[in-house]
């Protein structure tokens, strides 16, 4: 059971972990690196709380051998947030009450992020066909599709995201 | 999870090799979706694990046939229109994130009602290209769900071969929500008609047995008779009379039945409907 060293770019710094076989980003995010950001939910790739992106595109890390993204750009919630303040995303979302307990948010922002990154003037049906696996137990949603809807127009006005 | 070797190899040839020494213990895992999950439960304990992320099948190439590779992911194949019924059948699968992981040809192995891909392409007469250390063989999609998705010890499911459409193609996926969800039933259709007459018919059904099957009886009914509303009502119910469809937490075998009928129904009404 020999431990291997995984290199790869975790929210623009260069990252090296040492993981145990099959083990999953998930894992490394939370307990070896410290990013909590990422929750665990499911563990089966149903509830989209531990979505990260991947070069750019979102994945569930649940899912994902940590050895399978040596030399990729992962982005985790924590890569989205700036040193002070708000990423437009998360000031959307905070202003429309989107979020309620939270456990979703990073996973339905960085999904957000990655739509409008893909398309910055989504319809209401992109939008829901978008997050759609993202689960969310509080809102019923609304709030959240207004508030993607909301980031959107905020992200077109020139307040660009990193 | 206590694996004791997980291995990424870089070329086909490598995972081959590897297949062949380490035997039958050997898991072999594509985009994760299905072994990680059963990994994550501790319903499946593998001490050794193959990844095939590196092994380069992730292309979709057309050289008389569409040639897909097992690795390539449903988004790829979503992006891909040179089959329009395949890229309808990716994009409506699960969710961005799952098809950005999730392979074509791991869903030839996806347990009922999850392998829609698998329904469109066995309607379209899709051929399996398996390889092992010592060389290839082609088995038609249909022969590899008939002997319950057994490959021979060694064997790796190397690419998916798609024969061009000759005739009209629709595929329907009814599931309890517009997105992200299983299905209750699933349809893909292919229909090839000279003038009035029906001359090739391929059904493929998803939800109603453990592996996605071919609506025989429906088909047979079809060839050789004009699409109207009296032959489409008799395949319909033909269809629907000889599957035994099995319940679960998305739907009753009772419900899937009658939805089998219902869905073929439209999807062959839709076909009379369209430009040949």
């Amino acid at each position: 059971m020999a431990s291997k060293v995984v290199s790869f770019t975790l929210n623009g710094r260069e990252t090296e972990v040492m993981v145990k076989p099959l083990t999953t980003l998930q894992v490394v995010l939370r307990e070896q690196l410290g990013h909590t950001a990422t929750k665990t939910g499911c563990r089966q790739g149903g509830c989209g709380s531990c979505t990260v992106l991947l070069n750019g595109e979102p994945v569930l890390s649940c899912l994902l051998p940590a050895e399978d993204v040596a030399g990729q750009q992962v982005t985790t919630l924590e890569g989205l947030t700036p040193i002070d303040g708000l990423h437009p995303v998360q000031r959307a979302f905070f202003d429309h009450y989107a979020v309620q307990c939270g456990y979703c948010s990073p996973g339905m922002i960085l999904t957000t992020k990655a739509l409008l990154d893909r398309n910055p003037t989504p319809s209401r049906e992109e939008i829901v066909e978008a997050i759609s696996g993202n689960i969310c137990r509080c809102t019923g949603y609304t709030a959240i599709i207004e508030a993607v809807e909301a980031a959107a127009q905020a992200l077109k006005g020139g307040q660009n995201g990193r | 999870m206590i694996v004791k070797d997980y291995f990424l190899p870089e070329s086909l040839d490598e995972a081959v090799t590897l297949l062949a020494e380490r035997g039958p213990d050997l898991l072999v895992m594509a985009g994760g979706t299905i072994a990680m999950m059963r990994m994550n439960e501790g319903h499946l304990l593998p001490d050794q694990v193959m990844g095939l992320r590196r092994v380069g099948l992730d292309a979709i190439t057309i050289n008389g046939k569409l040639s897909i590779g097992a690795t390539t992911t449903l988004s790829t194949l979503a992006n891909n229109e040179s089959v329009p019924m395949l890229s309808q059948a990716a994009r409506s699968a699960a969710s961005w994130s799952l098809r950005n992981m999730a392979t074509v040809g791991g869903n030839l192995f996806a347990r009922n009602p999850y392998g829609d891909v698998a329904t469109a392409l066995l309607a379209l007469n899709a051929d399996l290209r398996v390889i092992n250390r010592n060389g290839e063989r082609v088995l038609p999609l249909a022969d590899f769900f008939a002997a319950n998705r057994q490959l021979e010890p060694g064997e790796l499911l190397a690419d998916i071969l798609v024969p061009p459409p000759t005739g009209q193609t629709v595929y329907h996926k009814f599931g309890r929500r517009a997105y992200n969800t299983p299905a209750v039933v699933t349809i893909a259709a292919h229909i090839t008609r000279d003038g009035d007459s029906v001359t090739a018919a391929s059904i493929a059904l998803n939800g109603v047995a453990a592996t996605p099957v071919r609506a025989i009886p429906a088909e047979k009914m079809l060839v050789g008779q004009p699409l109207n509303g009296e032959t489409i009502t008799a395949a319909a119910q033909a269809a629907a009379e000889t599957v035994d469809p099995p319940s679960d937490a998305v739907a009753s075998g009772w419900y899937r039945q009658r939805m089998v009928r219902v869905i073929l129904e439209r999807v062959l009404t839709q076909i009379m409907e369209q430009e040949q």
